[in-house]
């Protein structure tokens, strides 16, 4: 998995390539750390290339989705796939989170 | 083995004469030195006193030669007294002094001055040796004036004789002199001439030199003053007193004993110079008040005897090598025999009877062990000739029992499958005896469309079960033709078994009658394991049995029979107690559990099914004997479809989270075989993920290296994974569902993994089972 | 002629190297007693000092004095009293060097009663027949203790065989004789701290002879001393050489005595308090010996000082 960070006017952009399981989770939330602590922060995760997700990479996302918001900042997921998205309804997350 | 045999027994001999020289030589050692002790004092002894017989004999020759000295002068001062008219004649006298006398050199007598008014001051006529004659002469005149000499004035102040210190004579020959004077007395008692006689001290000197006791012994003589007169040192002599000579080393000791010698004392002492001991012997030459002393060196003393310890310690060292040798080779050769006992032995041991034995020729334990290992050669030639005798009668026996069980096994049906036509049951069985013949049994027929089927475990093993199994099973068919009812046939294979049963044997036993069309079993057990009901999607339960009593326990017990509706694809599975029962090497039971465990995972027909659990058996034995006869009757009720195309697959990882990435490739392998949707491959690897994830974080303690078994199986309609680890007990269908209604802040992290895999698969089931927890997970596709 | 002058100047050295003979008589036979000089002799002292000495000692026929008088013999050693008891007589000696500062007499004795001079009445005391015991005679005279004189020559043969209650001996030479004979518990009285205690041994030659020979006298004396120092900072060596001269006269004796002498010498030489040897005649010394034996009448006439004075100044 590979984690790329961008600037689009004045929000974060965490791309992330590959797989989001179990291994791979920790280290996507080592990368986006700092960036949490931010205030005010517009933080998109861009999941075009993110080909799967486990209960581990959801766990990652939505303690993200929490920092960024108690920091009060916005907190936005892109272009999930099909599968992934159906994992985000199956868990409920969908209607938790900003999906775009 | 020769050679390594060989050294033992050489070392045995060294030990042992190692102690026994050890012992000898303590004693030697003892016993040298208690006597080196004794005999060095003895010696000492000895030594003093042979040095004082030495000196006493010297100076009593001394002290003789001085005594007539004085005698000699005594006497003729009475006839100088008498003839003191003549003062010529005084020559004759001192003449004839020297003539009598051949130890005095010279005589005078010397007169006070004007005793002669003719003769003056000096008158002192003095004969004296020259060679062998003998010369007369003045001895005082104007130059020599005598009367201060000490030879004069000391005897004259004393009023008594006077032995003078020696003195060089003035004739330049360099003889050493002593004057004895003997005072002259008138009638008034004054003093009127001293009376003397010069005495050469070289005989003197000469006898004390004689004084010998010892090579490197050494002799000094002093006067009254401490002079030397006899020294080793000729420097010495008369230069040097005892006082200053020693002067240099160990004055105290030294000034002692010369005090004691000038006091004509006589004794022993010791001294130390220059590292050497020296024994002093003493003794006073009592006329004159000099003394006489021998010195000898403690070296000599004892040369005698530190030589004789030194040919004695040389003597005991040969005598102990000499002895040491001796008493190994004697050792050795009456322990020799012991090596070849042993290598006899050894080539008995490798069976050859007639080995040889050493040769002993003494009459004494040797011979006793030579006599032993010959008794036992020939009890072995004979105990083995009994051996193949009996061996023999067993190997008769042995084909006996093989043509028994040949008897044995055609007695039950041996054809499989059974019933090829038949599509309606698949029935395959199998009987290992444990051994040659066995009790267990099994049977089955077909009649009026029913399937009669029974399995039996007779007590006991071998030759008398067999008998019995023979016997119920010729009875079962016997009975069954014409009897229906299952609790009927029961009870008359009992009663036929409990009449003549002295032996008390007894036969666990089950009939069930299926009855093919409908699927009804009526069935009745006697004390034999429930078999096993394995459900088309797997679930393996027991079948629910009365349990009666065995057969042959109690005549005319009332069977009771039971009945159950079986379903289509249903297999029933019979087995005897060798199955459950079967040992691994660490005596641990095969067990229910595992045969349950093997029966759910089965797939196949019924003789895949069977021969499945045999080789799960075998395997779990892992060579161990058979104790009992393994039988399994297994039979699979209407399946419509064999297990065709079933692919299994397993896979085992470590427990690291990092092993997940094996994952995909599992999912893949299936994926491609049969085809699976995107959705399904993302789905499996999902839940793989999860519930791996979970055994990882869960069911292993921190760090604890351990493995986790995924076997996936798929038949083309559903796909079932099974998750096994050997963690600790947990069971993930206990996590409570999460509740994906809550909103973000409400929502735990954690629990979704379980949610997840249980939302996507059809069944989640955990059991933990001989330590392990397993995870079953199925899903129709 | 220039041969000739070479062959003379190879003479000169010959010539000037022609040293000064000189005979010098000790006191007494050979011993420690005399080592300085025989030291300066033996070194080279004499010799590096341009003086070709010969020693030759005296004999009971051919005492030292003798030998002044006749003049066989240059310089002698003597003792003070005997030397200033010679010039009363008319035999004009001048002192030239003074070895001994104090009295080296003694009386010693087996009897341990015998403390003081006091307690010598009437008793038997050895004496040398040679006249060396004029100085000793005083106490006698002085407290009428009438002792009984007995000569002795040379040894302590007297002494040993109990003859006499006590003996005069030197301190450099019968009490060392006792001493070596083994009597350690003796009592000594020694004159030296005494009212009878007077310089002893020094060189004397006739004035004279002093006087024609001045430059020689006073290179003797030197050389002398310089052999005296020398013994006093070589005492083992100087006894070895002492040995070589006794051996030479015959004389009965051992290292050890000779060693003994010399020790006892040379404290003579400079008692205890003194840096070093001063080799002097002390003038209050010399006056109060002449007083007293003027008085006791061992000297016919009062000598002076003056009148003995010799030696470099």
């Amino acid at each position: 998995m590979v984690v790329n960070m961008l600037n689009e006017g004045d929000a974060q952009v965490i791309v992330i390539d590959g797989r989001l399981d179990t291994v791979t989770a920790p280290e996507l939330e080592r990368s986006i750390a700092p960036l949490l602590a931010e205030k005010s922060q517009t933080v998109i995760f861009e999941c075009k290339g993110m080909e799967y997700v486990s209960s581990s990479g959801l766990r990652v996302i939505l303690s993200s989705y929490k920092s960024v918001v108690s920091n009060g900042g916005k907190f936005v997921l892109r272009n999930l796939s099909k599968d992934v998205r159906s994992v985000f309804d199956l868990t409920g997350f969908s209607r938790i989170l900003t999906i775009e | 083995m020769k050679i390594r045999l060989g050294k033992y027994i050489h070392s045995f001999s060294t030990k042992l004469s190692l102690y026994i020289l050890l012992v000898v030589v303590l004693v030697f050692v003892t016993g040298f030195v208690w006597n080196y002790r004794t005999s060095r004092d003895f010696v000492s002894n000895e030594a003093v006193e042979r040095v004082q017989a030495s000196i006493d004999g010297a100076v009593m020759k001394i002290d003789n030669v001085l005594n007539s000295v004085e005698t000699a002068v005594k006497n003729m001062s009475w006839v100088v007294s008498e003839g003191c008219d003549d003062p010529e004649s005084m020559y004759k006298l001192t003449r004839m002094m020297l003539v009598d006398n051949p130890f005095i050199s010279g005589s005078a007598v010397a007169f006070e001055p004007n005793y002669f008014k003719e003769k003056g001051l000096y008158f002192s006529p003095y004969s004296y040796r020259v060679g062998d004659s003998i010369h007369n002469k003045q001895l005082g005149r104007e130059e020599y004036d005598y009367h201060y000499d000490d030879w004069y004035q000391i005897p004259k102040i004393l009023g008594k004789p006077y032995w003078s210190e020696p003195y060089f004579d003035e004739g330049g020959a360099d003889i050493m002199m002593t004057t004895y004077s003997f005072p002259l007395f008138d009638a008034e008692g004054k003093l009127f001439a001293i009376f003397t006689a010069d005495v050469s001290l070289e005989w003197f000197a000469e006898q004390v030199n004689c004084i010998r006791p010892y090579e490197n012994s050494v002799n000094i003589m002093i006067s009254r003053g401490g002079t030397f007169i006899v020294h080793y040192d000729k420097d010495a002599v008369l230069n040097e007193t005892i006082f200053t000579s020693y002067s240099a080393i160990n004055v105290s000791r030294f000034k002692e004993v010369g005090h004691k010698m000038q006091a004509g004392e006589s004794g022993v002492a010791t001294f130390e110079r220059d590292g050497h001991e020296f024994y002093f012997v003493y003794a006073p030459i009592k006329t004159t008040g000099w003394s006489v002393a021998v010195s000898c060196l403690y070296s000599e003393v004892f040369a005698g005897v530190d030589s004789m310890r030194s040919n004695m310690f040389w003597i005991a060292f040969f005598v102990l090598l000499i002895m040491a040798v001796l008493c190994y080779v004697t050792i050795y050769r009456l322990t020799s025999p012991l090596v070849q006992f042993a290598q006899s032995a050894n080539d008995i041991a490798h069976g050859n009877f007639s080995a040889r034995l050493p040769r002993v020729r003494s009459r004494n334990e040797m011979r006793m062990l030579r006599d032993s290992f010959y008794y036992m050669q020939r009890s072995l030639v004979k105990y083995t000739e009994e051996l193949k005798t009996t061996v023999a009668n067993n190997e008769r026996i042995e084909s006996e029992l093989r043509i028994a069980r040949e008897i044995q096994m055609g007695m039950i049906p041996k054809m499989f499958p059974p019933f090829p036509d038949r599509k309606d049951v698949d029935l395959y069985a199998m009987l290992v005896p444990a051994k040659e013949v066995g009790g267990d049994l099994y049977d089955f027929f077909i009649e009026n469309e029913k399937l009669y089927f029974i399995i039996g475990d007779v007590s006991g093993k071998g030759i008398p079960a067999s008998l019995v199994m023979a016997v119920t099973c010729r009875l079962f068919r016997t009975v069954a033709s014409h009897v229906s009812d299952p609790s009927e046939i029961v009870a008359s294979l009992n009663n036929a078994l409990a009449e003549s049963n002295e032996s008390n044997m007894f036969c666990t036993f089950f009939l069930g009658i299926l009855d093919l069309p409908s699927g009804e079993l009526h069935y009745c057990n006697a004390g034999h394991n429930a078999p096993l009901l394995v459900a088309p999607d797997g679930g393996v339960k027991p079948l629910d049995v009365n349990p009666n009593l065995p057969l042959g326990v109690i005549g005319g017990f009332p069977y009771v029979a039971q009945k159950i509706i079986v379903e289509m694809g249903t297999m029933l599975f019979l087995y005897t107690d060798g199955v459950t029962e079967a040992e691994n090497p660490s005596k641990e039971l095969y067990s229910d559990a595992r045969l349950k465990d093997v029966l759910a995972i089965a797939c196949g027909n019924a003789r895949d099914v069977v021969e499945g659990v045999k080789s799960s058996v075998d395997t779990y034995a892992a060579g161990t004997e058979q104790s009992d006869d393994i039988t399994i009757l297994c039979l699979k009720y209407n399946a419509t479809d064999n297990c065709v195309n079933e692919v299994e697959k397993e896979l085992h990882l470590v427990n690291e989270l990092s092993e997940i990435a094996k994952l995909p490739l599992l999912v893949g392998e299936f994926a491609s075989e049969f085809n699976f949707s995107e959705e399904s491959v993302f789905n499996f690897n999902l839940v793989l993920e999860e519930a791996v994830t979970n055994v990882v974080m869960y069911a292993y303690p921190e760090g604890k290296c351990g493995s986790i078994e995924i076997v996936a199986k798929c038949d083309g309609s559903s796909v079932t994974f099974v998750i096994s680890d050997s963690g600790k007990p947990f069971d993930p269908t206990m996590v409570p569902d999460v509740d994906v209604t809550l909103p973000a802040e409400e929502r735990r992290i954690g629990g979704l993994g379980i949610f997840l895999i249980r939302q996507i698969m059809d069944s989640v089931e955990y059991r933990r089972n001989g330590g392990k927890n397993i995870l079953v997970m199925s899903k129709k596709i | 002629m220039r041969l000739f002058l070479r062959f003379l100047l190879l003479l000169l050295p010959l010539q000037i190297s022609a040293q000064t003979r000189m005979v010098f008589t000790p006191q007494w036979t050979a011993q420690s007693q005399f080592a300085g000089y025989y030291v300066a002799l033996e070194k080279g002292f004499y010799k590096g000092a341009g003086l070709d000495v010969e020693i030759v000692h005296p004999s009971v026929s051919s005492p030292a004095v003798n030998r002044i008088k006749d003049g066989s013999s240059d310089i002698v050693s003597m003792q003070l009293l005997n030397a200033m008891s010679e010039v009363s007589n008319g035999l004009e000696l001048v002192n030239l060097m003074q070895t001994s500062q104090h009295s080296g007499l003694q009386v010693v004795s087996k009897d341990k009663n015998i403390r003081t001079f006091a307690d010598l009445r009437g008793k038997r005391v050895g004496i040398w027949k040679g006249g060396y015991g004029e100085l000793a005679k005083m106490p006698n005279f002085d407290m009428n203790l009438g002792i009984e004189w007995v000569p002795f020559i040379q040894n302590i043969n007297l002494f040993i065989s109990g003859a006499i209650d006590a003996t005069l001996a030197m301190s450099y030479g019968e009490a060392l004789k006792i001493k070596a004979a083994g009597f350690d518990d003796v009592s000594v009285i020694s004159f030296a701290g005494t009212v009878y205690d007077f310089p002893d041994d020094g060189l004397y030659a006739t004035r004279s002879y002093y006087e024609k020979n001045k430059e020689s006298v006073d290179a003797f004396i030197e050389a002398s001393r310089r052999g005296w120092e020398w013994a006093r900072e070589n005492v083992d060596e100087t006894v070895d050489i002492v040995l070589k001269y006794t051996k030479k006269e015959n004389i009965a004796t051992s290292y050890i005595m000779q060693k003994w002498m010399l020790e006892e010498i040379l404290k003579l030489q400079c008692p205890d308090g003194c840096d070093a040897p001063t080799f002097k005649l002390d003038k209050k010394d010399f006056q109060r010996l002449d007083s007293v034996a003027f008085e006791k009448g061992i000297l016919r006439r009062s000598v002076g000082y003056e009148e003995m004075k010799g030696g470099p100044r």
